[in-house]
């Protein structure tokens, strides 16, 4: 298929659904979205926490610019910063006034931005590409980790999360749950071990002000 | 009721008074006992050290005279031991016995139960009948493990004895525990053995408990003759000797003098049983891992409660696992195809001297060092020890495998490898090694911030990396691997060349088949309900792939239609951390990398330098299936691997024929004991029972056995 007619069918999709909240995974009815949700939280927050401290935040606002504001409370320095390729990643950089660090090694990235392909209701993990990085190793070489969501992209189990990381095809696929740690020396959980210190989620509501 | 009685061998030529006792508290509850004739013994001693014709022997000749004795005619067969109960209820169709056989026990079965099991069930107010005038006791019940994991029992004996007047509970703090008998394993680990019978006989004496008490002579016997030679004063009594004391119809057993016990062997160095001499007297080591795997248990407790379906995710789990297995050749070849499609080179090791060989010529100059994730099948394969005499710079990244690469030791655990050592052991590791400046009582998260910023400039340099694999997905040519530290993400990211190493069992036919063993895996392993990373890899983008996928054994596994189930394993540790075995000698003691219940079977097939030899490592206890997430059968695929040995034994195959000798017939099965009584009763014990009575003290020997005791009586059919 010529790249031509490819953009074009995407534009038209994306065009019909601008206006249409993005459907859950789950059973679309509003309750079972919003219970779903906080069961999600109450865990991913739960993999935040580790050693009794927490190590992570989860926010669910209404706009990039709340999320940016929220983040800003929260996580203090951001940049350097690795941006995912995303709509939403970058544009939640673009909310919080960062660009993808391009010149830096990724060794010296403070901070990796990345969307989540699905949130796994039943566990608290989600599900990234690391390939929406240009350097994939920003994912863990940074203390910080922040994740943005759209309440869309909720799935209730981990089968569904599987189903989309083959469907991602890409060489980097990875679901998280929390910051990197180690329990190695007298099963004494330690955060961080050689990844991240910090995984920060934010979901957001706006509907496709990035597309 | 006519109740017709089974005896256990025990019973009749060492314990007669718990006969007795099973007889006056029958009698006593309105009922008509009767000894069938010419019983001999289960096969359970010759079930359980794999000695197959031994048992068949056995339990043709007890459905004989069971028959013969008129047990089939009788309302009830009851049993005063839960594991010769378990033997015939459960075990006794494992034999494949001829038809006719197969017929009696079947009409036998439905009447059979454990004292206990009967008399709760058949008179729930059984403690009326107590006399208030009894001496009063404070009794603790051990539950053996036949009664809870195989005949299902619970809580019998303390319903039974709790109405008692005379007794008080005293509960103990771990009752479910082994006595640390199990038969074989006793004679042939005897300091193992004795460590568990220590922690029993402790627990007691923490409860305050003047008597313990048990639905089984067998662990009472070895507990007792464990305390005459520690000096612990307890009292033991079977459970029908309980009921008739507190009836009034038969006094407790005294105790009465000792006798001199011969001098223990010393454990050969090199052997099995010397690791696990040395390593279950190290006390710090048994309380690092008490805590470490108690911790384990508590959490993975805590993700079993919270979740509603857990036996479905295992039922899950189990069935996927074995389907995979039943289609290992097709998804080997659907893997290779998806992963050569996207750019992957596949290789294939039958041994792990082909795969040593093929990984270093794959490496090559890896640059300044290859930086290595945890890998169970390198460690299987003896990678480390190839690398480092083939001048490979390498580092092993996962903090735990860092520690065992510095220390130059081998992994005490498939999921934490220095779940044996203290902080301290390992700040001095890195003091030793890495010149580190740790300071004293440095605590774990000095110690693991340390050895990140020790690694991390290696993984900004590194040009190759090397992953394990939890997981292969056939149909996407992917490799799963899960961890907490985010080393692999890194030693897999960075390089621009990776190898991924798994054994050919870890296929499965889809990423989205994985849900159930993935949460599984995390929560039986660490308590996690998923570990913090579950990296999923694929061949393509600016990455170099080969993925080496090793045999080392597992085809020769699957061919075995009786075991192939091992395969099954996701390697959680689970099993291990309920084995009273591996909790008190750790896992390097085993002298394998796969430690516990699921390394006895997978040393048998695969290239351990142990063989079947680590299958002496068990006392039978039968928790781990309770926790395997994938409900492997260990204790019978590990009675299976005794059989296996056995098999090829000569010696062991005359000593099987001598037992089924002895079994099947009644007259040389009387002069056997009354041999028995006479050398233990000088204290003299022979062959696999010197080391036992070397460890433990017996009680006087009766002078006779209960057949003799009871002629004359009217039960005596």
């Amino acid at each position: 298929m010529p790249d031509s007619a490819r953009a074009g069918i995407l534009r038209s999709l994306r065009a019909a659904n601008r206006d249409v909240a993005p459907s859950s995974l789950l059973d679309p009815t509003a309750a079972v979205i919003a219970s779903a949700m906080e069961d999600f939280a109450r865990r991913f927050l739960d993999f935040a926490t580790v050693g009794g401290e927490l190590h992570g935040s989860l926010s669910h606002v209404a706009s990039l610019d709340e999320a940016a504001d929220r983040l800003r409370g929260i996580v203090g320095a951001i940049e350097p910063v690795a941006v995912g390729r995303t709509a939403w990643a970058q544009g939640l950089a673009r909310a919080l006034g960062v660009a993808d660090a391009e010149d830096v090694p990724s060794d010296a990235v403070h901070t990796a931005l990345l969307e989540c392909r699905v949130l796994v209701g039943e566990l608290g993990s989600v599900l990234v590409d690391l390939a929406d990085l240009r350097e994939p190793s920003a994912a863990f070489l940074a203390s910080v980790q922040i994740l943005i969501a759209t309440p869309g992209r909720l799935a209730d189990s981990l089968a569904g999360a599987l189903v989309e990381a083959a469907n991602l095809g890409s060489p980097h696929a990875l679901l998280i749950s929390g910051p990197s740690r180690t329990a190695d020396v007298e099963k004494t959980l330690v955060c961080p071990a050689h990844g991240p210190r910090e995984t920060h989620l934010v979901i957001v509501d706006e509907i496709d002000r990035c597309q | 009721m006519r109740i017709a009685l089974f005896i256990p061998c025990f019973v009749e030529h060492l314990q007669p008074e718990v006969g007795l006792a099973t007889l006056a508290v029958l009698r006593a509850l309105g009922h008509e006992p009767f000894v069938p004739p010419h019983q001999t013994c289960c096969g359970q001693p010759a079930w359980n050290m794999g000695a197959r014709a031994g048992a068949v022997t056995a339990a043709r000749h007890l459905l004989r005279v069971m028959r013969e004795g008129g047990a089939l005619d009788a309302d009830a067969i009851v049993c005063p031991s839960a594991s010769c109960t378990a033997m015939v209820r459960c075990h006794f169709g494992e034999l494949g016995l001829p038809p006719a056989d197969a017929a009696l026990l079947g009409e036998l079965v439905p009447r059979l139960h454990e004292f206990s099991e009967f008399v709760a069930r058949a008179h729930p107010n059984a403690a009326s009948l107590a006399q208030s005038t009894a001496e009063p006791l404070r009794v603790a019940v051990h539950r053996s493990c036949h009664s809870l994991r195989v005949l299902g029992l619970t809580d019998e004996p303390e319903r039974l004895l709790a109405g008692l007047p005379a007794i008080k509970l005293a509960p103990l703090e771990h009752p479910e525990e082994c006595c640390g008998f199990g038969g074989v394993f006793s004679a042939k680990l005897p300091e193992a053995s004795t460590s568990m019978a220590d922690d029993r006989l402790a627990d007691a004496v923490r409860a305050g408990a003047q008597v313990l008490t048990s639905v089984d002579s067998s662990c009472l016997m070895a507990l007792e003759a464990r305390a005459r030679r520690t000096g612990v004063a307890l009292r033991f009594a079977h459970v029908a000797s309980m009921m008739a004391h507190a009836m009034g119809v038969t006094a407790l057993p005294s105790g009465g003098a000792t006798h001199a016990t011969p001098a223990c062997s010393k454990p050969r160095p090199g052997t099995l049983r010397h690791r696990m001499a040395e390593a279950v007297a190290d006390s710090g080591q048994r309380a690092r891992l008490d805590r470490s795997v108690g911790h384990a248990l508590r959490i993975r407790a805590e993700r079993v409660t919270e979740r509603p379906d857990w036996e479905d995710l295992r039922e899950r789990a189990a069935a996927m696992r074995r389907y995979s297995l039943g289609r290992l050749g097709d998804l080997l070849e659907e893997f290779q195809s998806a992963a050569e499609a996207q750019g992957a080179r596949v290789h294939y090791a039958r041994t792990a001297s082909d795969a040593r060989s093929l990984l270093l010529r794959l490496v090559g100059d890896p640059g300044p060092a290859l930086v290595k994730s945890k890998s169970m099948v390198t460690e299987e394969i003896g990678f480390r020890a190839a690398l480092e005499g083939a001048g490979i710079p390498f580092l092993e990244t996962d903090l735990g495998e860092y520690i065992v690469q510095l220390s130059h030791t081998t992994p005490s655990h498939i999921v934490a490898p220095v779940i044996h050592l203290s902080a301290e052991d390992i700040a001095e590791v890195f003091r030793r090694e890495l010149s580190m400046d740790l300071p004293a009582g440095a605590d774990p998260k000095t110690i693991s911030l340390a050895a990140r910023e020790h690694l991390r400039p290696y993984f900004v340099n590194a040009r190759l990396g090397m992953v394990g694999a939890n997981f292969l997905a056939a149909r996407e040519g992917a490799v799963v691997t899960c961890t907490n530290e985010g080393n692999a993400g890194l030693g897999s990211t960075i390089p621009k060349r990776l190898i991924a190493v798994s054994g050919i069992d870890k296929l499965n036919p889809s990423l989205a088949d994985l849900a159930a063993p993935l949460q599984l895996l995390g929560s039986s392993s660490t308590g996690q309900r998923l570990t913090c990373y579950t990296h999923v890899f694929r061949p393509g983008g600016a990455r170099e792939t080969d993925i080496v996928l090793l045999d080392g054994g597992r085809s020769e596994l699957l061919a075995d239609p009786e075991l192939r189930d091992a395969l099954a394993c996701i390697r959680c540790g689970a099993c291990m951390h309920v084995c009273p075995v591996y909790r008190r000698a750790g896992g390097q003691a085993y002298g394998w990398i796969y430690p516990g219940p699921i390394g006895i079977i997978l040393s048998a097939f695969l290239e351990s330098p142990e063989g079947t030899r680590m299958a002496d490592a068990c006392s039978l206890c039968g928790a781990c299936p309770e926790i395997c997430p994938v409900k492997i059968d260990l204790p019978a695929a590990i009675r299976l691997v005794r059989e296996r040995a056995v098999a090829r034994s000569a010696l062991a195959r005359l000593a099987g024929l001598a037992a089924a000798r002895l079994f099947g017939s009644p007259r040389l099965w009387r002069w056997g004991g009354r041999g028995l009584r006479s050398l233990l009763g000088r204290g003299v014990a022979l062959g696999p029972l010197r080391d036992w009575a070397a460890t433990r003290e017996l009680p006087p020997s009766p002078s006779a056995s209960l057949s003799d005791c009871m002629k004359g009586d009217d039960g005596n059919a």
